[in-house]
């Protein structure tokens, strides 16, 4: 090995202890002076990963066992609505009037073979020629617009979806509680992590964190959907603290659009938390047509989109499975590696090869110094010195 | 690959040495398991003083010293506070009745340390560990026992795959779990429905519920035990009966494999129960028939 590689290892070595992170780049990038590795552009979802299946807890099959995708939205005094694919397709699909179409006919398609999704839309599906809807509708509020109940309840949606803005949308939750029996989600992406107490109390049946939303947010700055999607799930167990009505069929729905758009980050967030993903619409389209080369017509749209969502069915039913579930729904975070440490503390997901969150670790030593030392600390002196280490 | 076992004296029988028939039992599937053993054995009755017995293990150096507390009843709160607070202290057992005796090693290890062949009860369980997701510790040896409620115990083969979600769940309604187990989630979670309703077989209905994985429990509480197996079926749990001979009075059996019944001579009536339907066993006066 000559000076130069060595120089290349020894700075590749260091840049690695620097950072954290492992290097995107060839180790003879800087050789070629090629750009730096930026840190802002990593994706944290590609340092996280699902542990695999061990001797103690053997596969199933999804082929043969059941694994079940079901859940049903609604907490205890609302009407359910059930899905079988714990995904809602949601955004502006009034853009292109066919969208819709191609969207409501892939839905109709899914609900009929047993694959019932949900659908957020703004505008009414009566517009369509077949309107027939065999999937739960959930109607958006306009929050400009001053609507009774009666306007939204035209299309017989299943379920509403407020956007919470300020106070004046928790008068508008709280009226449409009242008259309203079906689950009202509400999206909190504008004011996250804040109100949500006060939005569950209200009667909210879940809420809806879009990540790409969030972190665009100066709270959130140079952080990852990972720590939106984690703070989301404290936020409504902090909720619950304490509560006897945390039972899993009267719990609060999350669900978390953004970027979340592929069957690996649907299984990932739904590890983190998530009940339920929004995925969005153009998103779909594009995914499901990327390598269609028939011409985009509202059918071939339509077959393509129902394509696309049964392979994400097979693909989200594949990883539970594989890690011993029946139910899709019981994914934690604990099934849940990273080589990351900044993925670890934003998402409190164990570390690779020591199996402990890098929280867990940095507490066990300072537990063990303070012990070593005989220092005496209260749990909230301890909080401070964990909150120190891990700068946070 | 862990066992299991269990006796229930028919008649309410509180004289006769069950610790031996456990052993026995024990002894006969030692084979499957030998990371550690442990027992809990019940005896009604047999606390006339109104203590509760508060059994933990306080680590200290990587050691394991084990202590075991006698507790008057308006001493109580102030004492399971204290325990609770201090990191290294993990509690093994909190009982009036029940008599749990687990460590490290051989059942027969167990047995010179603890004489169990001798301890007489109405109804014990058994279990011998072979370590898979945490370690070989004492207090990872089962039974486990729980603070919700004094004298409930649980012994556990195979894997509760979803245990994060359920200990979390726990967690929140402000339950104390001490090891890093599954199975005593099994404990604390039975308690918490125990608490609301009562209801043995619907407490065990609502686990089977919620828990994901390949599992067969025994839970023992003060006056029964009940064999529970995962809605799949994918772990063994079987039962017979002993009627009264010549050696010992009549009981019923559980356990993980055939041979265990064989051993002490529990062959009659022996079937296996459905998957996902708890078999109660009580011992009060009779066991309801399963007679064909």
């Amino acid at each position: 090995m000559n000076d130069a590689d060595k120089f290349i290892i020894r700075k590749a070595v260091l840049e690695l202890a620097k950072t954290g992170t492992p290097r995107f780049t060839s180790i003879d990038d800087d050789v070629r002076n090629l750009p730096k590795v930026n840190s802002k552009t990593i994706n944290l979802w590609d340092y996280v990963t699902a542990i695999g299946a061990q001797l103690s807890r053997p596969p199933y099959d999804p082929y043969r066992e059941t694994i079940s995708l079901d859940i049903s939205i609604g907490r205890k005094k609302s009407r359910k609505v059930s899905l079988n694919i714990p995904l809602i397709i949601y955004g502006n699909i009034a853009i292109h009037h066919s969208s819709l179409e191609a969207v409501h006919l892939a839905l109709n398609r899914l609900a009929e073979k047993g694959n019932v999704l949900g659908l957020i839309s703004e505008i009414d599906i009566n517009t369509i020629k077949d309107n027939t809807r065999k999937y739960p509708l959930f109607k958006k509020v306009s929050f400009y617009k001053n609507d009774s109940l009666e306007h939204y309840q035209k299309s017989c949606p299943e379920g509403l979806v407020l956007e919470y803005k300020d106070q004046d949308s928790l008068k508008i939750l709280q009226n449409f509680r009242k008259e309203f029996d079906g689950p009202i989600l509400v999206d909190v992406s504008e004011v996250f992590p804040l109100y949500t107490k006060t939005i569950l109390e209200e009667g909210a049946d879940g809420i809806i964190v879009d990540t790409d939303k969030v972190t665009k947010k100066e709270r959130y700055k140079g952080k990852h959907a990972i720590a939106v999607i984690y703070d989301a799930r404290n936020a409504i167990n902090d909720y619950y603290k304490g509560r006897e009505e945390n039972d899993n069929d009267n719990n609060t729905i999350l669900v978390i659009a953004g970027d979340v758009n592929s069957a690996g980050k649907i299984v990932k967030a739904a590890a983190l938390g998530a009940n339920v993903v929004g995925y969005s619409t153009s998103m779909l389209i594009a995914h499901s047509n990327m390598y269609s080369e028939k011409p985009s017509n509202v059918s071939s749209i339509a077959e393509n989109v129902y394509r696309h969502m049964v392979g994400t069915k097979g693909e989200i039913k594949g990883i539970p499975a594989a890690l011993g579930y029946s139910d899709f729904h019981n994914l934690s975070p604990s099934d849940l590696r990273t080589s990351s440490i900044d993925a670890s503390l934003q998402g409190n997901i164990p570390l690779e090869g020591v199996d402990r969150t890098y929280k867990e670790m940095i507490d066990e030593i300072v537990n063990e110094y303070v012990s070593e030392k005989g220092i005496k600390l209260n749990s909230l002196e301890t909080q401070q010195i964990l909150r120190l280490m891990v700068r946070e | 690959m862990c066992g299991i076992c269990a006796i229930i004296m028919e008649n309410n029988n509180k004289n006769f040495p069950i610790g031996c028939l456990l052993f026995k039992m024990m002894e006969s599937q030692q084979i499957r398991a030998q990371d550690s053993t442990g027992v809990a054995i019940f005896n009604n009755g047999s606390n006339k003083e109104e203590f509760y017995k508060i059994d933990y293990f306080r680590k200290n150096n990587g050691k394991y010293n084990q202590v075991t507390e006698k507790v008057p009843q308006e001493r109580l709160d102030k004492t399971l506070y204290e325990l609770t607070q201090d990191p290294n202290i993990v509690i093994a057992s909190f009982a009036k009745e029940m008599n749990l005796l687990k460590d490290i090693g051989l059942v027969r290890d167990l047995d010179a340390k603890y004489k169990i062949k001798s301890i007489q009860g109405t109804h014990g369980i058994g279990h011998l560990r072979i370590a898979t997701s945490s370690r070989v510790t004492p207090d990872h040896a089962h039974p486990f026992s729980t603070l919700v409620m004094p004298d409930i115990a649980v012994v556990h083969n195979g894997e509760i795959t979803n245990y994060s979600k359920l200990r979390s769940s726990l967690e929140l309604q402000g339950y104390r779990l001490f090891t890093r187990c599954d199975s005593e989630v099994i404990a604390v979670f039975i308690a918490d429905q125990l608490l609301r309703h009562g209801d043995l077989e619907k407490a065990n209905n609502e686990f089977i519920k919620k828990a994901d994985g390949p599992f067969t429990y025994i839970v023992a509480t003060p006056d029964s035990l009940a064999l529970v197996r995962d809605r799949f079926g994918a772990r063994k749990g079987i039962f017979g009966y002993n009627p009264c001979n010549r050696n010992c009075p009549s009981f019923w059996a559980m356990a993980t494999d055939l041979s265990a019944l064989d051993s002490v001579g529990a062959t009659l009536y022996v079937e296996t129960p459905p998957p996902g339907k708890p078999k109660i066993f009580k011992n009060k006066i009779m066991i309801e028939p399963i007679h064909n």
